[in-house]
């Protein structure tokens, strides 16, 4: 009962690079500490390997690559969160490599806006929405989308527009 | 279990015992006296009857009926093993199995008709038997059953029926009308009317039209509540004749009026029927019985007539509906003989044990016990794994009797004659393999029909004895499964495939090739010999499909071929697709798999400086090239001056391929990579090694292709350069 009634409301937060990111917690599986990866040759660049999953060899993606944010590096804080999609009716497991794994969160649907609105240059469809959390933007990800889409996004400028766009608000 | 899971489970079940229905048909093709081969049919048929009604597949039911009928009487030695009845049970099996998979709850008017098209064969075979009863023959031995009372009028039209039709002593159906009527103590005489519908219901369907205008008026002083005052116009259609109506009555003759009158042979509808019940309501009440009836005969073969038309048109679909049923989706449950799993069941509970007995060696920090755990598992794991692959193990020869059926109409299509021997049948496959080696298999088996072998009359020119063969073989070579299809046909002329090589522009005119290579030629797209297009093959769509198919597989497709005497396909693959047999290799830091099928052997080089990505080696006196791993995937690290390299063969070429180490022999179970990676072609999979790394399985052809690819551009490139 208790999931029924938070479903869809609360999320994973992580960050990449210093931007704050949350996946909706329904579509996570777990959290796994960084281990080694097995390159892929010949795969984009932000495909990063695949990982040993209890014998299967998930996909790993680097979202800082696939968002135009560099790269993640591996630290002490580096996790890899394995994410459930659904992809043309079945469901495949992706792993997303993030820099830290921050809480759940819980955010009330009025505390998230719709992403803001965005010149043809960048496509915004894989954010469901920019929630707000203690002071910060978090850019709530639309996990289907993103892990499924071949392009490179450039995630920078959806939150600096965000940032700009709500401080023009504010003032 | 729910009810779909019960309708697939019924699928499944009921494609296995139609399998089994064609093969034993094929075996009393071949041994008409064979008694288990028709108790089989009729098993087959029974089965399918049952499970059919039970879960709503109620035109099956029907349909199979009355088969099951017919072969209940072959199986009893009443009816003997034509010919016209195994085709007719075959196209019967057929027709079973385009309802299995038609959609919707009920099925379409054009599947019904056919079923009334394939049933009127039967029917007729049935009738047969009717006949020789004591009716017409008294004295014949035969079963005095009610069959012969109901000796109908002679069958002067084609039976076709249902209902009452479906027993086995029915006759030609036929439609009477029937005027009863009762007297009015019918009731004190202990006789209700309405078992006598009843009655009648169960000799086929019916339509009544009742007379009321004889009731009195309830306040009429005549009135009796207990009396019988309605009279009753009956048109019946049935197979059990005149004399079964009249048995109906036989009780009340004395009490009422009866005419029964024949009106017409055929057969109609219950809801056809209806239709002229308007007539009794209008007819005058005193009209003649002579005159009404011809009236209402004019009127029933009418309708007769219409029907037949309607039913006319079905068989013009005929010829599209026959495609249908090899494209039936291919099953994805699997039968496993239960002592398989028995055994499988067992280790898993061995495991339980092997657990427990390490989980207490770690506690007491026991390293000799945890060692003999340690041992239990390797034993238990290679067992396990051996026996769980063996699940999906099926013999080969369950889609034997696919190409057995295939052979026996093509050949009679094409006016030819051809023997099919299939050998090896128990080889086992996995059954992945075996669902997808079917097509191409059937289309190499075409194509030796159609091309290869020749019409009796040129046989006999040749020297040939006039019935052509198709030997099908199957067998164990190694790891592999190899298998031949071999025709005694006339072979391939290689000089035609070079006329039309060179037609095709796959060819230039002056180009000096071996025949092997030429035969290559047949297995590239748009390739085709046949001077003209059949029904049968010579489309040249094919055997470019055969090829890519079985490479899919990880398998190898070739054609010997010898002029005159016949061409032989062989097809050789995996044992299974779930573990595959190679080398161990790694470049810097990265580890990959070299299939056992495609290792020649192992040669070194050494270096000085950067290798190219491609550069060439000699092995046994030729020089072949050598494809760097490391420069080719841009692995990263420092390159090392002393190399292996792995002698590969793909698309019958050596190449070399330079590798950092050689680690060893591995048994790799595949797991395929992920969707995300599918453009990745020379990736064949990847596996979990001991230690929890993941190694890439490489397919050494497409590898090879790719590395050909970036190589032809790089000349490009440097050429205007």
């Amino acid at each position: 009962m208790m999931q029924e009634e938070g479903a869809g409301r609360r999320f994973l937060t992580f960050t990449l690079g210093e931007v704050f990111f949350a996946l909706d917690i329904y579509s996570v599986r777990e959290i796994l500490d960084l281990q080694d990866i097995t390159r892929i040759p010949g795969a984009p660049e932000y495909m990063r390997g695949v990982v040993n999953v209890r014998g299967t060899a998930v996909p790993v993606m680097d979202l800082r690559m696939k968002f135009g944010l560099g790269r993640v590096e591996k630290t002490l804080n580096t996790r890899v969160v394995i994410v459930e999609i659904t992809k043309s009716e079945a469901t495949s497991v992706v792993g997303a490599m993030a820099d830290s794994v921050k809480e759940v969160l819980e955010l009330e649907p009025e505390a998230i806006d719709p992403p803001p609105a965005m010149g043809a240059a960048v496509r915004t469809d894989f954010i469901r929405g920019i929630g707000k959390h203690g002071g910060r933007f978090i850019l709530i990800l639309d996990a289907d989308k993103v892990f499924t889409s071949d392009e490179i996004q450039d995630v920078a400028r959806v939150v600096e527009d965000a940032a700009r766009e709500a401080g023009a608000t504010a003032a | 279990m729910t009810m779909d899971q019960a309708v697939t489970t019924y699928r499944d079940e009921a494609l296995e015992l139609l399998a089994e229905l064609e093969r034993a048909i094929l075996d009393l093709e071949a041994d008409p006296g064979d008694k288990d081969k028709m108790a089989a049919c009729f098993r087959a048929m029974h089965t399918i009857k049952g499970g059919g009604a039970m879960f709503g597949f109620e035109e099956i039911s029907r349909f199979t009926h009355e088969i099951e009928t017919t072969f209940d009487m072959v199986r009893n030695g009443r009816l003997p093993v034509t010919p016209q009845l195994l085709n007719a049970t075959l196209a019967a099996g057929d027709h079973i199995k385009t309802l299995l998979f038609a959609s919707g709850e009920t099925p379409s008017d054009e599947l019904v008709s056919r079923s009334e098209e394939l049933l009127a064969v039967f029917r007729q075979m049935l009738a047969s038997v009717g006949q020789d009863g004591p009716g017409e023959q008294p004295a014949s031995p035969g079963p005095a059953t009610a069959a012969a009372r109901a000796a109908a009028p002679p069958p002067s039209q084609t039976p076709d029926g249902t209902d009452a039709c479906d027993l086995p002593d029915a006759g030609p159906p036929a439609i009477y009308w029937i005027h009863f009527a009762p007297a009015a103590d019918l009731l004190a005489n202990g006789t209700e009317p309405l078992g006598l519908f009843e009655e009648l219901a169960a000799l086929g369907p019916y339509r009544a039209h009742a007379h009321i205008r004889d009731i009195p008026a309830l306040d009429d002083p005549e009135y009796d509540p207990e009396g019988l005052h309605a009279a009753y116009d009956i048109l019946l259609m049935t197979c059990r004749g005149e004399n079964a109506i009249r048995d109906v009555f036989l009780f009340v003759e004395d009490s009422c009026r009866l005419a029964v009158t024949p009106l017409a042979s055929g057969r109609l509808r219950g809801s056809d029927l209806e239709e002229f019940l308007e007539h009794f309501r209008q007819a005058p009440p005193d009209e003649d019985q002579i005159v009404a009836a011809s009236r209402l005969r004019t009127m029933v073969e009418l309708k007769l007539k219409q029907v037949e038309a309607v039913r006319a048109k079905g068989p013009s679909k005929e010829q599209a509906r026959k495609q249908k049923p090899e494209t039936a989706p291919a099953s994805t449950s699997l039968r496993v003989d239960s002592v398989k799993l028995d055994a499988l069941v067992n280790m898993v509970g061995e495991l339980v044990i092997l657990q427990s007995r390490l989980r207490q060696a770690v506690k007491g920090e026991n390293m000799a016990a945890a060692a003999d755990v340690d041992e239990d598992l390797e034993r238990l794991t290679d067992a396990m794994r051996d026996s769980a692959l063996e699940l999906r193990m099926l013999p080969i020869g369950t889609v034997f009797s696919v190409f057995l059926r295939l052979v026996r109409d093509l050949s009679a299509s094409l006016g030819k004659e051809v023997g099919f021997v299939a050998e090896g049948a128990e080889t086992e496959l996995d059954k992945t393999v075996i669902d997808r080696l079917k097509d191409p298999l059937i289309h190499i088996i075409r194509n030796s029909l159609d091309h290869g072998i020749e019409p009796p009359e040129e046989r006999t020119r040749a020297g040939k004895p006039p019935a052509g063969r198709i030997v099908l073989s199957a067998g164990h070579s190694g790891g592999n499964v190899v298998i031949r299809i071999h025709d005694d046909g006339r072979g391939i002329d290689p000089a035609r495939i070079r006329k039309k090589a060179v037609e095709r522009g796959l060819l230039s005119p002056d180009a000096d090739l071996p025949e092997k290579e030429l035969l290559a030629l047949l297995f590239e797209p748009g390739f085709s010999t046949a001077e003209k297009v059949s029904d049968v093959s010579g489309r040249g769509v094919g055997m470019d499909m055969v090829k890519k198919n079985i490479e899919a597989m990880r398998g190898t497709v070739d054609m010997e071929n010898v002029m005159g005497q016949g061409t032989t396909t062989v097809i050789t693959l995996p044992l299974t697709l779930a573990i595959i047999d190679g080398f161990n290799v790694r470049v810097g830091g990265e580890s990959y798999i070299v299939p056992l099928a495609n290792l020649r052997g192992f040669q070194e080089r050494f270096l000085t400086g950067q290798p190219r990505q491609v550069d060439s080696i000699e092995r046994m006196g030729h020089l072949i090239p050598l494809v760097s791993l490391r420069r080719l995937f841009a692995v990263p690290g420092g390159q090392p001056d002393y190399e292996r390299v792995v002698i590969v063969e793909a698309d019958g070429e050596m190449t070399g391929i330079a590798v950092d180490v050689v680690v060893g022999r591995q048994q790799a179970v595949i797991k395929s990579l992920d969707e995300s990676y599918r453009h990745l072609k020379w990736i064949a999979g990847t596996t979990i090694n001991g230690d929890g790394s993941i190694s890439l399985i490489l397919d050494v052809p497409r590898l090879l292709r790719m590395a050909r690819e970036q190589y032809e551009r790089a000349e490009q490139r440097e050429i205007p350069a």
